[in-house]
């Protein structure tokens, strides 16, 4: 029994590290479909962007860097393109991070389509919603919480009258009557780098402005806090809720197949805790009273 | 068929810019894996470096176009309109002078500026999303048991804040009813930690799983990765073993 302690005490690291990139691999390749239950977190995103109607204008905030994309793109590859299927929703881009207009872009290519006679940026088409008529994108304004305090101070003048690719947008700001802050119906913020509590600090605490969160696991502490509080009309946290959206939005993508390995690396990590603590206390703690 | 789509089913056509693209990026990722093998190896410093010099020119190249775009633009059309920005432009040279030991006290004033804006902007803010919004959170209903799920819930949350409160009383010795409430403040305490633990494991899995399924899908992706990972193996294993001087001089 001893040896057994012994050999489960001195299980080299590399080991799991190695079984790790084995499990996720194979159940990557060859999911196995594991059953998903919807929390009511997600529900509740759902339900809010499936109730916008004509005319409400959506914010979207790509808070992401090149580090958080890959755990991100399951959320913003189906919320993004659930917003625009909502007849006469009009939709803004934004990003508080200098690499954020690269996922903008990214995003886009991946629901879209160029529009016709055009082959580049930012002239794509989503969902039959054409640029600088029901959307635009602003892109990057330096100073991550000061630029969203100013965009709720002074949404137009922090614009300015160009988007990000400088095109002039006043007469579409004008025509869709976003003329302040109180203008926007629906914040979306996917955040990489916890920016929803300065959307919560700057508007929704002013204007009581609807906001939606989907983030990285990391960031999700303060999420569920926000959440909790009411401050925030929905979560979605990190690939397990983006496999939740994508199944209640039926746009099926790789975060519903990487639920599988999700699952059984957690149970790996059960079993390797268990391991560890009893090669612990039935080798290495005797030898350390020896 | 949309890009999703095909992508999934890894019949894109990529081009060669596009395969050296995903060349370079699983060379890095498997890189800065490399150092899991416990071994200090030349992959790891190469992706490490990459990444920082990547990271940083990208924010330099994009912050100055924005500077140029949205401020020397603007200050050189119309000066007299624009003056506030003349004053951002002459503080935003001052935070320079940090780099210079002469002049490195100029760098102050931007700095308190920033700090001072910064503080008025959140304090307010703050007050109500950090302090009376989650104090109102904490008032729940917990004698109506109508939904009992629900009523649980709210007198684990009213119970727990309670004896977390008390866990962090300082100014008087804790005997009776206040040691008992802090003994399970202490407990819900290591509860929670347990579940931030967990939470951030998540986290880091989520990040590891995007990461894995942009190495292994499509199948293009998978054969690079396969070949990539393995070369480095190989690579660290044949250094290590055999030639421990050379890894030695390729790692700075």
């Amino acid at each position: 029994m001893s040896n057994l302690f012994k050999i489960f005490a001195s299980i080299d690291r590399r080991v799991w590290h190695l079984l790790t990139f084995i499990l996720v691999g194979t159940t990557l390749l060859r999911p196995i479909g594991l059953p998903l239950k919807v929390s009511p977190e997600v529900k509740k995103a759902y339900e809010v962007i499936d109730s916008l109607k004509s005319g409400d204008v959506v914010l979207i905030n790509f808070d992401i860097a090149a580090f958080g994309w890959d755990e991100i793109k399951g959320s913003a590859l189906s919320m993004v393109p659930h917003i625009f299927s909502k007849e006469g929703v009009k939709v803004i881009f934004f990003t508080d991070q200098d690499q954020g207009y690269i996922f903008i872009e990214r995003t886009i290519a991946e629901i879209g389509r160029p529009m016709p006679g055009y082959d580049r940026f930012p002239w794509y088409e989503i969902h039959g919603k054409k640029y600088l008529q029901d959307y635009i994108n602003i892109g990057f304004i330096p100073g991550f919480d000061k630029a969203i305090a100013a965009l709720a101070q002074d949404f137009r003048g922090t614009v300015g009258r160009n988007d990000w690719y400088g095109n002039n947008i006043e007469k579409w700001l004008d025509d869709n009557g976003i003329k302040s802050a109180k203008d926007i119906d629906l914040i979306l913020t996917l955040d990489c780098a916890g920016a929803q509590s300065y959307w919560v600090s700057y508007w929704y605490i002013p204007y009581k402005t609807r906001i939606l969160n989907a983030m990285i696991g990391v960031s999700a502490p303060g999420s569920i806090v926000n959440y909790n509080a009411g401050m925030l009309e929905g979560i979605v946290i990190s690939i397990r809720g983006a496999a939740e959206y994508q199944y209640l939005s039926k746009y099926y993508g790789m975060a519903l197949v990487s639920m599988d390995a999700f699952s059984i690396i957690q149970f790996m990590l059960i079993i390797a805790i268990l391991i560890g603590n009893i090669g612990y206390y039935g080798w290495e703690r005797r030898q350390e009273k020896r | 068929m949309d890009g999703r789509e095909g992508r999934r089913r890894g019949d894109v056509n990529l081009d060669i810019g596009s395969l050296m693209v995903i060349l370079l990026s699983t060379a890095i990722t498997f890189g800065l894996f490399s150092i899991l093998t416990g071994v200090d190896n030349p992959f790891f410093a190469w992706a490490e470096n990459i990444y920082v010099g990547g990271a940083v020119g990208m924010t330099i190249v994009v912050s100055f176009t924005w500077i140029v775009s949205n401020l020397i633009q603007k200050i050189v059309s119309n000066p007299s309109a624009n003056w506030p920005l003349i004053i951002s432009f002459i503080l935003g040279l001052m935070m320079l002078l940090r780099v210079h030991p002469k002049y490195s006290y100029l760098a102050r004033i931007p700095i308190s500026i920033a700090t001072g804006v910064g503080v008025a902007v959140s304090t307010r803010a703050i007050i109500f999303s950090g302090l009376l919004y989650q104090i109102r959170a904490t008032i729940l209903p917990i004698f109506d048991w109508r939904d009992p799920a629900t009523a649980f819930t709210n007198l684990m949350i009213v119970v727990f804040v309670i004896t977390i409160l008390t866990f962090f009383v300082y100014t008087t010795e804790l005997k009776g009813p206040l040691k008992v409430s802090s003994g399970i403040g202490r407990l819900a305490l290591f509860a929670s930690f347990g579940a931030l633990f967990a939470q951030t494991y998540m986290g880091r899995l989520g990040l590891f799983l995007g990461r894995m399924e942009t190495l292994l899908i499509p199948e293009t992706n998978f054969k690079i990765s396969v070949i990539v990972a393995l070369f480095m193996l190989i690579t660290i294993i044949v250094l290590k073993n055999y030639y421990p001087e050379t890894l030695k001089k390729l790692v700075p």
